[in-house]
This record gives C-alpha cells, sequence and structure tokens, in this order.
C-alpha cells in the first residue's frame, strides 16, 4: 500500500466526480430557458443513480473475475471482498475500494455524455431506464473488454488509457443512434434554438477542464511520472483543442466564438483521453490540433448539412473526438514515454495502429447495435418522447414541475 | 514531432492575423424584463 498513490486516486475520483455536474452545466447553458432545470438534472440524477447502480452489480459486471473474456463474474455483487485491501490485478498500492470509486466515476459520466443527445424532449422515465440498462448492458461489457484483467480487447492488445472507446467512443455513437430513433425536436431547423445562456457552458467547460486531470492523470492509478506525463499532456491537447476550434470557427463564421473555444477544449480533452498515458506533449499538440478541426466539420455536417438533431453534438465532439483520440494513440504512442505500452505508426509500430482501429470499429457496432435494441424497447414499452404539448412548454414546468428562472 | 507541433501552432498564429472581423450579430437578444408589466417596479 502507498500513501502518495491512495491520496492521488482518492483525490482524483472527487475530480471526476465533479465533472458530471459540470457537464450538467456545460449542457444546461447550450438548450433553451425552458429546458435548463431538465438538462441538468439529467446529469445530477445520473450521479446519484449509477453511483448506487455500480455498487450493487455494475463494478462486479465490468472488473470482476473474468467470465471467458465477455463480463465479469457476480463474485463482487454489492462490493462484497472490495475492501481496504489492494487488488493487485488492478492496483496494487491502492485499496481495492478506491479503484472502485474511481471507476465509479468513469461508469457515471459515459451515461450522461449521452444525455446532450436526447435533450429537451426525452421522458423522464424513459430516460432512467435507459441509463440502467445502458450501463448494465453496454458500458459495463465494454469496460470489462477493454479494461478488465481477461477482458478480451484488452487481451488483443487495445490501448485505451483513460477512456477513449470506453467512455467517449461508446456514448458519441449511441448519442447518434439515439438522437436517429428519437427523432428531432419539434420545430428543428424552422425556429431558433440558440443556447440561452453560454455562460454556464463556458463554467462547466472550465470545471470539465479542471476534473479531466482526474480523469486522465488519475488513470495511472498512481502519484507518479506517468501521472505527470499525463497531466501535461491532457492540458495542451484541450488548449490546442480550444485554439483550432475557434480558429476554424472565425475563418468560417467571422467571429472568435466562446463557444467554439468551450466546444473546442472539450474536443482535445477527449481526443486525448485514450493517449494520455503513451504520448509525448509534442504528439497531444498535434491531436489537439486534430481534434478541434474533425470536431468542428463533424458538427457542421451531422448537423447542417445532414439534419440530424444530435442536440448538443454528442457523436461529433464525443464520437468523432473519441476515435481520432483512440486512431491517434496508434499513431503516436511511444514506449519511452510508457513502456507498458506499445509504439505507434510514427514510431515504427504499424501493428498497434491497426489494432486500434479494429477497436474502435467493434466497440461503435456494439455500442450502436445495443443501444438502437435498448431504445426500440423502451420505446415500445413506455415511449421514449415526451407528448408534443411538454415538448413546447418545456420541460422543466411539465416534468419537473419547476422553472429555472423567476425573472 | 517537435516540428510538426511548432508549424501547426504557426498554422494558427497566421490564422489569427488573417483572420475576418464579422459583423455584429443583427438580431438582439429578447430583454429579460420583456415579462414584467407596469407596476412591476413599484413591487
Amino acid at each position: 500500500m502507498d500513501t502518495g498513490d491512495t491520496a492521488w486516486v482518492l483525490m482524483s475520483t472527487a475530480l471526476v466526480m465533479l465533472m458530471t455536474p459540470a457537464l450538467g452545466f456545460f449542457y444546461g447553458g447550450l438548450v433553451r430557458r425552458k429546458n435548463v432545470l431538465a438538462t441538468i438534472m439529467h446529469s445530477f440524477f445520473i450521479l446519484a443513480l449509477i453511483s448506487v447502480q455500480w455498487a450493487l452489480w455494475g463494478y462486479t459486471l465490468a472488473f470482476g473475475p473474468d467470465k471467458g473474456g465477455i463480463i465479469g463474474g457476480l463474485d463482487w455483487i454489492g462490493l462484497r471482498h472490495v475492501g481496504s485491501e489492494p487488488n493487485p490485478d488492478y492496483a496494487a498500492t491502492i485499496p481495492h475500494s478506491a479503484f472502485m470509486i474511481f471507476q465509479c466515476m468513469f461508469a457515471v459520466i459515459t451515461p450522461a455524455l449521452i444525455t446532450g443527445a436526447f435533450a429537451e424532449r426525452k421522458r423522464f422515465k424513459a430516460f432512467v431506464i435507459f441509463t440502467l440498462a445502458w450501463a448494465t448492458f453496454v458500458y459495463a461489457p465494454i469496460a470489462h473488454w477493454v479494461w478488465g484483467v481477461g477482458g478480451w480487447l484488452r487481451e488483443y492488445g487495445a490501448l485505451d488509457f483513460a477512456g477513449g472507446t470506453v467512455v467517449h467512443i461508446s456514448s458519441g455513437v449511441t448519442a447518434l443512434v439515439a438522437a436517429l430513433v428519437l427523432g428531432k425536436r419539434v420545430g428543428f431547423g424552422r425556429e431558433s434554438m440558440e443556447p440561452h445562456n453560454l455562460t454556464y457552458t463556458v463554467l462547466g467547460a472550465g470545471l470539465l477542464w479542471f476534473g479531466w486531470f482526474g480523469f486522465n492523470a488519475g488513470s495511472a492509478l498512481g502519484a507518479n511520472g506517468l501521472a505527470a506525463n499525463a497531466f501535461v499532456v491532457t492540458n495542451i491537447a484541450a488548449a490546442m483543442g480550444a485554439l483550432t476550434w475557434m480558429t476554424v470557427s472565425w475563418l468560417r463564421h467571422g467571429h472568435p466564438s466562446v463557444l467554439g473555444a468551450a466546444a473546442g477544449a472539450v474536443a482535445g480533452l477527449v481526443a486525448i483521453t485514450p493517449a494520455s498515458g503513451y504520448v509525448s506533449p509534442s504528439s497531444s499538440i498535434v491531436i489537439g490540433f486534430g481534434a478541434g478541426i474533425a470536431c468542428f466539420f463533424a458538427v457542421e455536417l451531422l448537423k447542417n448539412k445532414i439534419g440530424v438533431d444530435d442536440a448538443l453534438d454528442v457523436f461529433a465532439v464525443h464520437g468523432i473526438g473519441g476515435i481520432w483520440g483512440s486512431i491517434a494513440t496508434g499513431i503516436f504512442a511511444e514506449k519511452a514515454i510508457n513502456p507498458a505500452g506499445a509504439d505507434g505508426l510514427v514510431f515504427g509500430g504499424g501493428e498497434q495502429f491497426v489494432k486500434q482501429i479494429v477497436t474502435v470499429a467493434i466497440v461503435v457496432a456494439f455500442a450502436g447495435a445495443a443501444s438502437w435494441v435498448i431504445l426500440k424497447v423502451i420505446d415500445l414499452a413506455i415511449g421514449l418522447r415526451v407528448p408534443e404539448q411538454e415538448e413546447v412548454l418545456g420541460l422543466d414546468s411539465t416534468t419537473h414541475g419547476e422553472l429555472a428562472y423567476q425573472l | 514531432m517537435i516540428v510538426v507541433a511548432f508549424l501547426m501552432f504557426a498554422v494558427l498564429v497566421v490564422a489569427w492575423l488573417i483572420a475576418p472581423n464579422g459583423e455584429p450579430k443583427t438580431e438582439p437578444a429578447k430583454p429579460v424584463t420583456g415579462s414584467l408589466k407596469i407596476g412591476d417596479a413599484r413591487a
């Protein structure tokens, strides 16, 4: 047991916890004022819901003793055998319970990311059932495949330091599927749906950036050089993403957009997530630059050209950013940074590049198909959308019986 | 990789120098007092 490692992981857990309410503010500012409470509630409610689900059965499914490379066994159900002694399979220098609660915060924020796609129109009951089902049948298996001891993608050699596939690709692809299954918001394309309070969004982005240090540097599971490198490259990629998206937006639309800077920072953070334990600071500049460009044009293409109403651009930022980051890991990873990793394409490791692409394809296919099934079943059983009249009036008053602003 | 990183940052700096000054947003935001009625100020 190492007290420094334990302190850092517990501190990182608190940092990652803060990201979910921060996401609520990020998304809350982007919706219309009649839906801000409902949108913030999605994130806040998930923090509570998945914290309990994780303790009861989520953790054991994701990280419990391996069953055929597919899923964890039920040995740790209800956190049985998860105590203050380390589990050397995952983290030999910290309590097993510290590792568990750190992973809990990842399980919390992942379904919260999806909520941006169905904002302003999803029935609350359907949202609750969907979140529970998705965390159980999509998140837990993918987390086991990629991070669990014995997981088949981990055995295959996939590199994902902090969640490019497990968190961002899975949520981003699910967001796209959810937007397609739910359909567009009433008035989409005909009436203005501009963000009602970008100050919330920038506040949320700033807190996300802050919390992301725990997300990525905490994933080193120790207070060490690897954590320091992850911290550094996380900051650089976020900065480069913000600068790049804002610049492209400025050139295309004539203004250095505040929203562009905030969204770009998040795009850079998403992209560096899988790579943060394997790449150098110079590579993180390239990764952040690529994220800013790729995610900006993904938003333009999806929303303005194709007309998919992924309300808050979850797929464009998390899906595309996660795919770029995961592939970039196969390009820029260096054993000189992390001997437990691999050399990427530019360092002579073509094999790792292929492995990353295969892993991305598998996670995209599984998350997309499984999420589609879950959404369709819920739609048939209880309906996914609120009635049109409630959507027009806004979910704050009709679903929650509260108003955000009394002005 | 360091050279590539410097080049990318240089591209951004050049872009900032040549970026246009866009037109101001023409549609004003709705005033937050829009729903107030005469007499509300006394309360």
